[in-house]
């Protein structure tokens, strides 16, 4: 349904997807550090393979873009998604 | 007399150093598991079983969940398991439908309300447990372990598997993934999934070796690690997982040429494997199976030239058909509903004549899959003849979801449908309408189908102002499913 997508609304997109996906570890403070600019590291979120499932169904269900639970690995830090969400969204434009 | 699993504990336990358990830093022989079982047995039936009680078991830690399940086997006590992962009110459920007031735990945070714990400790087996308590029945045909499973109505099914059933299949199991005297099995999947659990039973059975993962916080050991170092022969892998190995580069190494490794599945493409065995040097095998009836397909470790596209050969243990809508075999290579039968399998589940009906027909289990024979051979599985749902390999049923949502007093009608993804399979989403717009908000409702479902919760929840509607009055999902996928 979305599949222009923007840096900022890519923010938004990780914070919900997070919400979904890590209730317990994307905690008040995260979320308050995240809401105010800050990068977080993956590894402190302590996502297990079932999160990471969540959070790319999340994603998906967002923006129509399909990250595999594997890719996360690969993906440090919450900026490296956005990038990584922003990069698709081009792509899948093109191809449209 | 003993059970037949209590039996054949004391078989192997009597067989020189046979190892039951590995994990790191640990090698445990039967006679040590023996032990703790005995000791198991002994704490249980202190608390005085009734005959045909079944008794809970909500143990996280893989080495007690093992003993606890299998003094239970050797007690003749049944038993199922209340898993940690499963929302409270769904534990609650299970138990109530099998009159369960006594539940296992080794943790007593796992206690559950209104329910008695029986806690167990299974790392100090005391001397005094040297001999087996007397079992409540040696009846091998009685249920030994009850399991749950999504069902059509919305209520999870439940089933039984006796003592017999439980040691038939594990015999084949074993046999047919070459289990000779160094077969040793690993999951990385919990104890407490119903699969990984019946694969740890099965082993026991067959008097050889379970690998577990570590008992306490450690760093992440790759597969290839835990092959190598604790000799594992036999791994099974849940789809996802195998999509993560292939994607995770830390670790190149192949696996040793010992390992058989299977998925499990019908959406096991050519290409994911070919990439296995360019990466890690061995095939991935397939099978297929139902839960309720076990394993119905799989590939034969060591045969080479898998045919890819299939799900192996029907195994040779039991009888497949496909069929048309009439019961009538299809020629080879056409398309029908899989049927099977055997000699052990379930006959009803347990207070549901419609599921009963619905699976179980003129001696046959049909597990609601459409398939065909390959020409080589092998089963294909199409996918599912009804509504069903396949997240990820989890089964969702929309009526499931439904029922929860209109449990609500704001709902007026739910209606669940999927989302096709490529990657996870059937996305569930739901579509409300309520008797009072605003009187509840998406976030409201995902809460509570997630409390109730866990993982076989929708995703996302469309709050509608009316729900489209056929002549009939009936939803139509299709219209639902394209809004999500368009937005009109």
């Amino acid at each position: 349904m979305e599949r222009a997508i923007r840096a900022p609304r890519a923010r938004d997109v990780v914070f919900e997807a997070l919400k979904t996906a890590a209730p317990q570890t994307f905690d008040d403070e995260l979320r308050r550090a995240f809401l105010a600019g800050t990068s977080l590291k993956l590894a402190e979120l302590d996502m297990d393979s079932l999160a990471k499932m969540e959070f790319c169904i999340a994603v998906e269900l967002a923006t129509g873009i399909t990250l595999l639970p594997s890719q996360l690995s690969e993906l440090a830090s919450t900026d490296a998604i956005e990038r990584r969400l922003c990069e698709a969204a081009v792509s899948l434009k093109a191809e449209e | 007399m003993a059970t037949l699993f209590g039996a054949r504990l004391e078989e192997h336990a009597s067989r020189d150093a046979a190892l039951a358990v590995i994990l790191p830093g640990l090698e445990m022989s039967y006679s040590e598991l023996l032990a703790r079982v005995r000791a198991c047995a002994t704490q249980v039936a202190r608390a005085r079983l009734l005959p045909s009680e079944t008794v809970g078991i909500t143990i996280a830690d893989e080495l007690a969940h093992f003993v606890s399940s299998l003094a239970l086997l050797s007690l003749g006590v049944p038993q199922i398991g209340l898993p940690t992962y499963e929302p409270i009110p769904k534990r609650l459920d299970l138990a109530r439908r099998l009159a369960v007031t006594r539940v296992i735990v080794a943790d007593p945070r796992h206690a559950l309300p209104g329910l008695q714990a029986l806690p167990v400790a299974v790392d100090a087996p005391d001397a005094g447990a040297r001999r087996a308590p007397k079992p409540v029945t040696s009846d091998p045909d009685v249920p030994g372990i009850w399991y749950a499973s999504s069902g059509t109505t919305g209520e999870p099914k439940i089933y039984a598997l006796t003592q017999r059933m439980l040691a038939w299949r594990g015999a084949h199991i074993i046999r047919s993934e070459g289990g000779g005297a160094e077969y040793r099995t690993f999951s990385p999947v919990s104890i407490e999934d119903p699969l990984s659990k019946n694969r740890r039973t099965y082993c026991a059975w067959a008097g050889h070796a379970s690998v577990f993962q570590s008992r306490t916080p450690s760093p992440p050991r790759s597969l290839q690690e835990q092959c190598t170092s604790l000799g594992v022969t036999c791994v099974e892998l849940t789809i996802l997982q195998v999509s993560d190995l292939l994607a995770d580069r830390s670790d190149m190494r192949r696996l040793p040429a010992r390992t058989t490794v299977y998925t499990t599945g019908a959406m096991v493409s050519p290409r994911m494997r070919s990439e296995f065995e360019a990466r890690f040097g061995v095939p991935l095998l397939v099978h297929y199976g139902a839960r309720e009836f076990g394993r119905i397909s799989a590939d034969t470790p060591g045969s080479g030239d898998y045919d890819t596209e299939a799900t192996g050969p029907p195994v040779p243990w039991i009888e497949l058909e496909i069929v048309d809508g009439e019961g009538r075999t299809v020629p080879k290579g056409e398309v029908g509903e899989i049927r099977v039968r055997s000699e052990h399998m379930i006959r009803a589940y347990h207070a549901d004549p419609v599921a009963t009906s619905r699976h179980l027909r003129d001696g046959w289990f049909y597990p609601g899959d459409m398939g065909s024979l390959t020409p080589r051979g092998g089963l294909r599985v199409h996918g599912r003849g009804d509504d069903m749902m396949n997240l990820n390999g989890i089964k969702i049923f929309p009526a499931e979801i439904e029922r929860v949502l209109e449990d609500h007093p704001a709902v007026k009608a739910a209606a669940a449908f999927p989302k096709s993804s490529l990657i996870h399979g059937d996305i569930p989403i739901a579509a409300v309408e309520l008797h009072e717009a605003g009187s509840i908000g998406a976030e409201e409702l995902m809460s509570r189908a997630r409390e109730r479902l866990g993982l076989r919760a929708p995703r996302k929840i469309i709050v509608l102002a009316s729900l489209p509607r056929n002549a009939a009055g009936k939803v139509v999902k299709r219209e639902l499913a394209s809004f999500v996928t368009t937005g009109t």
